[in-house]
């Protein structure tokens, strides 16, 4: 428990936990709660400025979209599709690269100059462009967006935890259950993966960052979340017609994405600090100097 | 030294090769282009015809050595709606990007350089923070989101701003896409020199030099930044792929006639051709200047080995 307070003390891990509690809460917000259908048009009420801004309108806090859609009702609603692609892409980008990685590290050799050339590839290609092209190949949709950004976020994964991989196997411990006969892939489950856990969620909070602004960049240019659903880059994109008539709909939907991102960058940095060792350490003896 | 230059470009080899699988099964997976070249109501001979002539009836392997071939001789196949080589028309639009990019990664050392050596000399204090705070919204900015809030900001309320386009050469034109690129690569710039200074600034022969009582501006500049900048380099060449990335984003928010825009309009017009001279051009682009990026390295620090890694 002290730990979770030490964590919070610092303000921008407090901040990021503060928006990360907000944004689950919303994208598990049960729609028929939600103060308008995120989806039905109404005409009628089109492009109403948020509540306090002149001719504003009590009803819709954030106001209403081109086609008279409640914008807080949609940024609500749009964080369910940004954070379930991210969240699962992020797994199978966790899985497919600490598998690669462990591997890569562990076997090392051959298999590992392999690993490491398709890593290599993998980050050579500048991801936009290729999710651009693959998603226009294969079509837009839930699950091949997913996919298709899941795997190509493996190499970040893999790079850093075939280098702890390596360092790891080198240790005594590994040594000594490798003397008592343990094989190979006993010893990546037992005692290599174990040991990555603390380096694997920091990697995976920057990830879920990287993630939404793909996907939100993919849906800002039509080709990511499909557009039936409300989704936040697809808002932005759609807010670029009425910059001047209508600004609030890019501001809180563009801003729903810089702040989620902005708190899961935050997170990963504070655990980072908190969760190795030698910062801590460090945090520690430069406290003890200052007193 | 010789060797280690010539390990290192033949190292790229298997990677070009595997790019080229990697473009080439992407228009595999785009399906029958026949769909797509002829008139809905073309004949299933007509159909054969052109399939014969684009050589999709010879096995994978032979269509395969075929595209290789072609793309060594720079080409792509021809567009599908600009009837035109791929190539020439990616080519036709390279400038733009580059322009852009050259822009952004200026704008982006101008401010991410200083900003960074300011934070990690000041390390620990309010400008410190500051700075910190100031990478991470940049690291957190959509472009899509920074660029259409300096239209909102800027284009629409500024005369003399364009809100989009671009004329050659015409710094105006410039300033509002340099302006929503950059702010990434200055975030990533000035968190990285930050961190890259406080490592120097730590060392034995920084508290030599201090020691001898030589002034605090010589030990920065003779001892600290030219061994802390080094490295910085290295992030640059790393971010060649991300500032491509983003100038996608940029050119469509802001017109601007460059590659990734191109690419955009290519797949939704599913011009495949197209499409896989881009991304064939910006990984091969990508990979050579990461080779020259460590061949760079290697010359300002002649301590550091390419293949067997840093020297002790």
């Amino acid at each position: 428990m002290s730990s979770v307070l030490r964590f919070l003390r610092r303000p921008t891990n407090l901040i990021s936990v503060i928006i990360l509690t907000l944004v689950v809460v919303a994208s598990l917000w049960p729609v028929g709660w939600l103060p308008h259908d995120p989806i039905e048009s109404d005409l009628i009420k089109r492009l109403i400025p948020p509540a306090w801004a002149e001719g504003g309108d009590p009803a819709y806090l954030l106001g209403t979209d081109n086609i008279g859609r409640d914008v807080f009702s949609r940024v609500i609603y749009g964080s369910r599709f940004s954070m379930l692609i991210a969240t699962s892409a992020i797994v199978i980008s966790a899985v497919l690269g600490i598998a690669a990685g462990v591997i890569a590290g562990y076997t090392g050799g051959r298999t590992d100059s392999v690993i490491m050339r398709l890593v290599d590839v993998q980050l050579a290609f500048p991801v936009i462009i290729l999710l651009i092209a693959v998603v226009g190949v294969v079509g837009t949709g839930l699950v091949p967006l997913i996919l298709v950004i899941g795997i190509t976020g493996w190499a970040q994964y893999a790079r850093i935890v075939r280098g702890s991989t390596l360092s790891i196997a080198n240790t005594e411990y590994v040594e000594a259950a490798r003397a008592l006969g343990a094989g190979p892939i006993r010893i990546m489950f037992r005692d290599v993966l174990p040991n990555l856990t603390s380096e694997i969620i920091v990697l995976s909070s920057f990830g879920i960052a990287r993630m939404l602004l793909l996907e939100s960049g993919l849906s800002f240019l039509g080709l990511g979340i499909p557009p039936q659903y409300p989704s936040w880059g697809g808002m932005v994109g759609d807010s670029r017609d009425y910059l001047r008539s209508g600004w609030w709909i890019l501001a809180f939907a563009g801003g729903a994405i810089a702040l989620t991102v902005l708190a899961f960058n935050f997170l990963g940095d504070g655990l980072r600090d908190s969760l190795d060792p030698t910062t801590r350490a460090r945090v520690k003896t430069k406290q003890k100097a200052s007193k | 030294m010789r060797t280690a230059f010539l390990r290192r470009f033949l190292q790229i080899i298997p990677v070009l090769i595997l790019i080229s699988i990697v473009t080439f099964s992407l228009t595999r997976l785009s399906g029958d282009p026949t769909t797509l070249l002829l008139p809905l109501d073309a004949t299933e001979e007509q159909r054969d015809n052109l399939r014969e002539q684009l050589g999709l009836n010879e096995p994978v392997h032979i269509q395969y050595l075929t595209f290789v071939g072609g793309v060594l001789q720079g080409d792509f196949g021809e567009s599908f709606r600009y009837r035109q080589p791929a190539l020439e028309i990616v080519m036709e639009r390279v400038p733009a990007t580059l322009e852009l990019a050259a822009a952004s990664l200026a704008l982006a050392l101008l401010i991410g350089l200083p900003a960074g050596v300011i934070s990690a000399m000041r390390h620990g204090t309010i400008t410190d923070g500051a700075v910190q705070f100031g990478a991470f919204i940049g690291q957190a900015m959509p472009p899509f989101y920074t660029g259409l809030l300096l239209l909102v900001f800027l284009g629409i309320n500024v005369d003399w701003i364009p809100t989009g386009g671009r004329e050659p050469g015409s710094l105006r034109h410039l300033l509002l896409p340099a302006l929503t690129l950059a702010p990434f690569m200055i975030a990533i710039i000035a968190r990285f020199t930050r961190s890259s200074v406080l490592d120097v600034m730590s060392r034995d022969y920084v508290r030599t030099a201090r020691s001898k009582g030589i002034s605090e501006m010589r030990v920065m500049t003779q001892h600290v930044l030219r061994n802390a900048l080094i490295p910085v380099v290295t992030v640059i060449g790393l971010q060649v792929g991300a500032l491509l990335g983003g100038a996608v984003i940029t050119e469509v928010v802001f017109g601007w006639p460059g590659i990734g825009r191109l690419a955009v309009t290519s797949v939704l017009q599913r011009d495949f051709p197209v499409v896989q001279a881009v991304v064939m051009l910006t990984a091969v682009v990508f990979v050579f200047v990461n080779l020259i990026v460590d061949l760079l390295y290697t010359w300002m620090d002649p301590r550091i080995d390419l293949y067997e890694g840093t020297k002790s």
